[in-house]
């Protein structure tokens, strides 16, 4: 498998102040990667990295030789919406490092912007103030203009923050879509567990100051997410579907025991232990 | 009214130059809006003027320095917008607080200088004010070449200036040099306020950067619009803000100011009503 993104040995952080130390791992084509952690445990500085944003304190972050086009999707709050621009005029500026210094999308890649658009189903959506856009359609059009560029490899920060559950599945299904109907390698970085860990296949757990990556099904587990917060934490799996849950208690207990379920039999919803 | 259309006719090289002004500080303080910077527009023009008064302090023995005191406003304008184009000069101090510190540093300078100079007050008052109808032809030909140069780079580079205020984040992303951008863009705005105070004083420079913008935000939906209504209101605002402080023998800096706020107070008031209908 073509490694798109490598980190060898990479240590990371700002001025001589260590965030993340020795990550070796690689982001493959046909990935679907999660990158989950704690607040403040190095996410963000990792995203950075893979962004090419900052550079690395030491080793070495290496790009296919083959071209990584990257398409990124930043926090729906970091965009700032005081801007008079419609959802056509930001789609479009995912053209814009194709246009050479002085050129101005052209009637072509005014098409391109429509049907990315089209893509992820808001292109009545176009000549709209991009302020008036509820947080979904807002979430969709920057996914809009990543993949106006014809990303190989999209970076999402955060897609469903803030986001009712209904958002939140229509936008993880527009991702699993692009995922697996388009072929596009997907990075996603998020604190919101019980989205990331049924939709990645892969999983890259930050805590500590330290990487650990590996398959969903071997990361996701009682243990490691105790251990990674601190805190008793239970993963079982409804109809198929793996839920994280939170309980009280020592962490340092063999497993989450004063976690309970409620409102839920095991015969009605299919209630079982999941993890490793 | 042909009172009014021959007072502006008589003072004709003041009113070009006010809408030259009008024109470049209302295109620019969109963007200056957009990206909250309205306090380092304050706190650049006042800078600016640290310069004039510096240029008049120095011309007492230099007197060539006096005779040039935009070159010394830029220079010391540049300065301030080296330091303010830094996104994080502290962790430990806010960004807004550098802008503070500059605004009041050049605000206690400018005194501190003007008190030196003999007849300092009129010198402040002039500052304060402008002089923008005494400008000659040669004031007028500076005027054009720097606000073309401004609006000519503001126009090429049109998408890389919109892409660096709008998403910093993801124009970097895309291969965009994001400090080097904004670097230019403050280049630019402190050699557009650096130029305007020379003429048209402290407060119709920071006026003209203000309020046309925010009379432009309050009615657009694309950046077009916004750009064209601040500059076509910011020029209205100039025609009868001159024609009312020549026939009133006012200053024209108050008038000025008055016309774009009442513009502005007209355009927010009826989108409240059109709102509630």
């Amino acid at each position: 498998m073509e490694k798109l993104i490598t980190f060898e040995g990479v240590d990371l952080g700002y001025g001589r102040q260590p965030v993340l130390k020795s990550i070796n791992f690689d982001v493959e084509r046909g990935d679907f990667l999660g990158i989950v952690g704690p607040n403040g445990a190095g996410k963000t500085t990792l995203l950075k990295a893979i962004l090419g944003l900052i550079r690395p304190m030491s080793g070495r972050v290496r790009r296919s030789e083959d071209g990584v086009r990257l398409g990124y999707v930043p926090q729906r709050d970091s965009v700032d919406s005081l801007f008079p621009l419609t959802v056509l005029d930001i789609v479009l500026m995912g053209r814009y490092s194709t246009l050479g210094p002085i050129g101005l999308p052209s009637s072509g890649d005014r098409k391109l912007a429509i049907n990315a658009l089209d893509h992820v189903a808001i292109a009545d959506l176009a000549s709209r103030p991009y302020p008036s856009l509820s947080g979904g359609q807002k979430q969709r059009a920057l996914i809009a203009r990543a993949l106006v560029g014809e990303p190989n490899l999209l970076i999402l920060d955060e897609p469903t923050n803030g986001m009712d559950l209904v958002s939140e599945k229509a936008i993880m299904d527009l991702v699993r879509h692009l995922h697996e109907n388009d072929g596009i390698t997907v990075l996603m970085v998020s604190h919101l567990l019980n989205t990331v860990v049924n939709y990645a296949h892969r999983i890259a757990i930050v805590g500590d100051g330290i990487l650990r990556e590996g398959d969903t099904a071997t990361m996701v587990s009682d243990s490691s997410l105790s251990t990674l917060y601190g805190i008793p934490v239970l993963v079982v799996a409804v109809d198929g579907r793996l839920v994280v849950l939170p309980g009280e208690g020592d962490p340092g207990l063999a497993g989450p025991t004063t976690v309970t379920v409620t409102g839920l039999a095991p015969g009605d919803g299919g209630l079982q232990k999941g993890g490793s | 009214m042909q009172d009014l259309i021959e007072a502006l006719r008589q003072n004709i090289m003041g009113v070009e130059a006010g809408l030259l002004v009008a024109a470049i500080c209302s295109y620019i303080g969109v963007y200056v809006v957009l990206k909250r910077i309205v306090f380092v527009g304050a706190s650049l023009a006042q800078i600016s003027s640290a310069g004039v008064a510096l240029a008049f302090l120095l011309g007492l023995d230099y007197p060539f320095v006096a005779d040039h005191p935009l070159v010394v406003s830029s220079v010391v304008t540049l300065v301030g917008v080296l330091i303010y184009s830094q996104q994080t000069l502290s962790r430990k101090i806010p960004q807004e607080s550098v802008i503070g510190l500059g605004y009041l540093i050049a605000s206690a300078l400018s005194l501190m200088f003007i008190a030196r100079i003999p007849k300092g007050e009129e010198e402040v008052k002039e500052l304060l004010q402008g002089s923008i109808v005494l400008v000659q032809a040669r004031d007028l030909e500076i005027m054009v070449v720097v606000f073309l140069l401004v609006a000519i780079v503001h126009g090429l580079f049109y998408k890389q200036f919109l892409f660096v205020s709008f998403d910093r984040e993801t124009a970097a992303t895309q291969g965009y040099q994001v400090r080097l951008w904004e670097l230019l863009f403050y280049l630019l705005l402190g050699v557009t306020i650096s130029t305007a105070i020379q003429y048209a004083g402290l407060l119709s420079t920071f006026a003209y950067m203000v309020i046309p913008a925010v009379t432009g935000l309050l009615v657009a939906h694309k950046m077009r619009t916004a750009f064209v209504v601040a500059i076509v209101s910011a020029l209205l605002s100039t025609f009868i803000g001159f024609a009312w402080a020549i026939n009133s023998d006012l200053p024209t800096s108050p008038p000025t100011i008055g016309v774009a706020t009442i513009i502005m107070a007209v355009i927010w008031i009826s989108r409240r009503f059109v709102k509630e209908a």
